[in-house]
């Protein structure tokens, strides 16, 4: 056994001589993970509320918010101690709430988007088919399930050979993905002006009110950032210290993001179809419209196996007990069968993917404002380590039965509001909306009824380790 | 180069109490650090600028709209 690659794996802490990434080995590989396919679909779904202008202000400011609050949630701790995000998270939830928010927060999330990036696999394909003969294309043909199962199992066969193999997509991938935006900006400029494009207005407007479709604008790219947190914390804890944890993820994160979405906005608005599988197969011509497409169609793949890596690392973690005797090989299999289970359960899933993306806030939002208010409020930055690797009873993070309650009701107050607030299916909104944002104030009430909870229930019963962390420190200084 | 090599083998061939050892042992190490600024800690300063970022940002959606 090798405490560096266990400790890689999850099992340990990382100290900072065995972490790998600077600052901006780190703004490349977030840049990797960010600047792929998902940013099309997200700035295609802007285009159906509000104009070019509005757009790209929402894309900017949004991911500012969105990413920035992320950032403190999960990149500082994770920069700093090393250690793996649900690992640590039971020092807010507890080890079992833990397992509970993994379960719920990771694989929804990871399980939906592999649904979604399979389908744009799919209909890029279609696209492209269509393009060389010239024939429409069909984004509901049947046989474009086949190929968005055959995707999945491409990617399950790329996160089995390991993270190597993941790394070689990364490496081809971003950096084309890149030239291809490039190209597809010049593309847009080669027959409208700057201030062409900016004028352009949007598909449909969804309220007579432009403040509500800007807010809505705006949430959908907060949610797009708080969409990070499943993923985010494991990569910063690679880094080498808390600052490179952390202002690598707005150039890393925020800008790369960014601009994919700000490509997929332009395109949909300019070529009247929000769907990015759609309008690239008008641009750049029969032979290189295809060729764009097929590259769209693989780059999914690359953000596929990303997150799908992620998301059995931590099953693997948070469940080492039940999975001890499967191999990685047949637990990555395992976990590709949700997804094309979903598919057909789910059919409206791709169609839908925005509605899906903006209830994940609900959650993240809420997990967003009780770590904050954990990390930097209640324990002022300082974790027992030890007693995050004890199981059971011994531990200072057992809290009860395994549960920090304050935690799991400040979540389930969290998630309320937000409902109350917003209603991504329908846009449905309270008055206050256009002024608090559905996800901002989610965050906003989960970190203080959570404090409230802990201040008054938890910490006089001696729950959570939070009196031992500063007499320990009074000790040694 | 010599000792790192030893220490290489010596973690390769560690079984699992060795490990939680050597995992306690840098859990300790992490929670002697905690009493002085550590390279690379987020300054206050710092802090403040993501606070005007975070403000500044929510402003403007609020006077865009």
């Amino acid at each position: 056994m090798d405490y560096t690659v266990e400790a890689e794996r999850g099992r340990a802490p990382l100290p900072p001589t065995k972490r790998l990434w600077g600052f901006w080995e780190y703004t490349w590989a977030n840049a990797a993970l960010a600047i792929a396919t998902w940013g099309f679909l997200i700035g295609g779904s802007l285009a159906l509320v509000v104009d070019v202008k509005h757009g790209l202000l929402a894309i900017v400011l949004g991911n500012v918010l969105g990413v920035l609050l992320v950032g403190l949630a999960v990149s500082i701790s994770a920069g700093k101690y090393g250690t793996e995000q649900y690992t640590f998270l039971r020092s807010v939830f507890g080890h079992n709430g833990s397992r509970m928010i993994y379960t719920i927060a990771m694989i929804l999330l990871t399980v939906g988007w592999l649904v979604v990036l399979g389908t744009m696999f799919g209909r890029s394909i279609d696209s492209a088919i269509s393009v060389v003969t010239d024939s429409d294309p069909d984004p509901n043909a049947p046989y474009i399930y086949v190929v968005t199962i055959l995707a999945i199992a491409l990617t399950a066969f790329i996160v089995a050979k390991g993270p190597t193999s993941i790394k070689v997509f990364n490496t081809i991938v971003a950096p084309a993905l890149i030239l291809v935006m490039g190209f597809m900006i010049w593309l847009f400029l080669t027959d409208s002006s700057l201030s062409d494009l900016l004028a352009l207005e949007p598909l449909s407007r969804p309220f007579d009110s432009n403040a509500v479709n800007f807010m809505i604008a705006v949430e959908i790219n907060i949610a797009a950032g708080f969409s990070w947190w499943p993923y985010i914390g494991n990569l910063s804890r690679i880094t080498k210290n808390e600052r490179t944890a952390f202002w690598p993820n707005m150039i890393g994160l925020g800008f790369a993001a960014s601009l994919g979405e700000a490509v997929g906005l332009v395109g949909a608005i300019k070529y009247g179809n929000a769907d990015p599988t759609q309008w690239m197969a008008e641009i750049g011509g029969v032979w290189l419209g295809a060729i764009v497409l097929v590259f769209i169609a693989f780059a999914n793949i690359t953000s596929m196996a990303n997150i799908l890596y992620t998301a059995v690392v931590g099953l693997r973690q948070m469940f080492g007990a039940w999975f001890a005797k499967v191999s990685w090989e047949w637990l990555v299999i395992g976990f590709c069968i949700v997804p094309v289970i979903v598919m057909f359960a789910i059919p409206g899933l791709y169609d839908g993917f925005m509605t899906f993306l903006v209830w994940t806030a609900a959650i993240y939002g809420a997990l967003t404002g009780i770590m904050i208010v954990d990390y930097f409020f209640l324990r002022r930055q300082h974790v027992d380590l030890k007693n995050l690797f004890i199981e059971g009873k011994s531990s200072i993070y057992y809290f009860t039965g395994g549960y920090n309650i304050a935690a799991l009701a400040a979540t389930l107050i969290g998630i309320a509001i937000f409902t109350v607030t917003f209603n991504p299916l329908t846009f449905e909104h309270t008055g206050y909306f256009r002024y608090t944002t559905a996800s901002l104030l989610a965050a906003l009430v989960a970190g203080l009824c959570y404090w409230v909870l802990s201040v008054l229930i938890i910490i006089p019963r001696g729950l959570g380790g939070y009196r031992a962390i500063p007499e320990k420190h009074t000790t040694r200084s | 180069m010599k000792h790192s090599s030893v220490v290489q083998a010596k973690e390769s061939e560690m079984d699992l109490q060795e490990f939680e050892a050597e995992r306690d042992r840098v859990c300790d190490e992490f929670a002697d650090l905690e009493v002085a600024k550590q390279p690379g800690q987020l300054g206050r300063m710092e802090y403040v600028l993501v606070g005007v970022l975070l403000a500044v940002s929510f402003a403007l959606v609020l006077l865009i709209q």
